[in-house]
């Protein structure tokens, strides 16, 4: 047996040693920076929900997922409201030049039946006039007809006609002759 | 005894909050308890102060924290962090090169015999000057109150090489120390 026994002063001498030596703060400070420098302290995900690569994937395609689908999403009701907007507008539009036309062309009518009404009272340069304002007004609107209505016959009729009128004589000029002769029987007559 | 349990449920609360959720708190409070101890035992272990001794119990925690999960509560929680603490001083001591650091084997003669008035001092100083096989097994045993079985199991040595350490150990400081008085039952 190697074991020896210790005597009573040498026992008193061991137990009266120190067993305490309080640290340096610093030592302290240190040890909790070199822990969390590991990731052993501080936040650390909870037990269960250790984020494995298998899990991180799978969130960042959920992410992907979600943020293309809000997205597709938003495009989509942004795009049908634009259309909305755009055919209202088409519509409104359409609507505000067939009114516009509609209170033209009555405008024209009426203008035209006071010329017929008052024809007696009227020169016949006022009446020619007349007569040419309602002619360029019937033209321009048959030629709009035949852009807005390359089928209508109607329009193409009175286009028609309009050209067969422009190669025989202007109708000025015609006027002019007109007006001419009436004016040589005048000198006959008196 | 009711206070030594209610220390031990506050301890098993700290450290389950330390490897649930990296509790620094729960660190603190755990490290204020036990590091003044585990300080003294290192400076003993490596007959040093200072910067060693403060990197040893630095290194200590860290790997006890990194550990923590396996700690079943079996020993108390101071017992097994001294263990930690003697392999990390072990370590220490095989790095610094020197002669004696874990030959257990190894049989110095014993120095001169100190002269001095104060105990206390004297008996710091023999066990700082002996080899430091001797001095792991005097200070775990004589002083922190291991038992064979345990200081065997720590070092990885067999009991009886614990004990004739012991034994050699304790020689050496009577040596040093000149002093052999009236023998007491252990």
């Amino acid at each position: 047996m190697n074991d020896d026994k210790l005597t009573s002063r040498e026992r008193r001498a061991l137990a009266n040693l120190p067993r305490e030596e309080y640290p340096s703060d610093l030592l302290e400070e240190h040890t909790v920076q070199a822990l969390r420098t590991r990731g052993l302290l501080g936040a650390r995900p909870a037990a269960g929900l250790v984020l494995s690569p298998l899990r991180l994937a799978l969130a960042a395609s959920i992410v992907c997922a979600m943020v293309l689908g809000a997205f597709a999403l938003g495009q989509s009701q942004g795009s049908r409201q634009a259309a909305d907007a755009m055919i209202a507008m088409h519509q409104q539009d359409s609507w505000q030049t067939a009114a516009a036309v509609q209170q033209a062309g009555a405008a024209y009518l009426t203008a035209l039946s006071n010329l017929v009404n008052e024809s007696g009272n009227q020169s016949p340069r006022q009446q020619a006039a007349g007569r040419e304002a309602a002619l360029a007004a019937l033209y321009q609107v048959a030629d709009r007809m035949v852009t807005l209505a390359p089928d209508d016959p109607v329009s193409s009729r009175i286009l028609q006609g309009f050209q067969q009128v422009s190669t025989q004589a202007d109708p000025l000029e015609a006027f002019e002759e007109d007006k001419r002769q009436a004016a040589e029987q005048q000198v006959l007559w008196f | 005894m009711k206070h030594v349990r209610h220390e031990q449920h506050t301890e098993r609360k700290l450290i389950a909050a330390i490897v649930d959720h990296g509790d620094e708190s729960a660190f603190r409070q755990l490290y204020r308890r036990h590091t003044p101890r585990l300080l003294m035992v290192v400076q003993r272990l490596l007959a040093a102060g200072g910067r060693d001794a403060e990197d040893v119990v630095q290194e200590t925690w860290i790997r006890v924290v990194e550990r923590l999960e396996e700690f079943r509560g079996e020993s108390a929680f101071a017992t097994w962090l001294t263990g930690v603490g003697l392999n990390v001083a072990r370590n220490q001591l095989r790095h610094q090169n020197r002669r004696h650091a874990v030959d257990l084997e190894a049989v110095p003669e014993p120095p001169a015999t100190a002269q001095s008035c104060d105990d206390g001092i004297d008996l710091e100083r023999a066990i700082a000057l002996l080899p430091d096989g001797y001095r792991m097994v005097l200070v775990l045993h004589d002083v922190e109150g291991w038992t064979h079985l345990e200081i065997a199991d720590s070092l990885g040595v067999t009991t009886g090489t614990s004990k004739s350490q012991l034994f050699a150990a304790r020689r050496w400081v009577r040596s040093y120390l000149g002093t052999k008085s009236e023998v007491s039952h252990e």
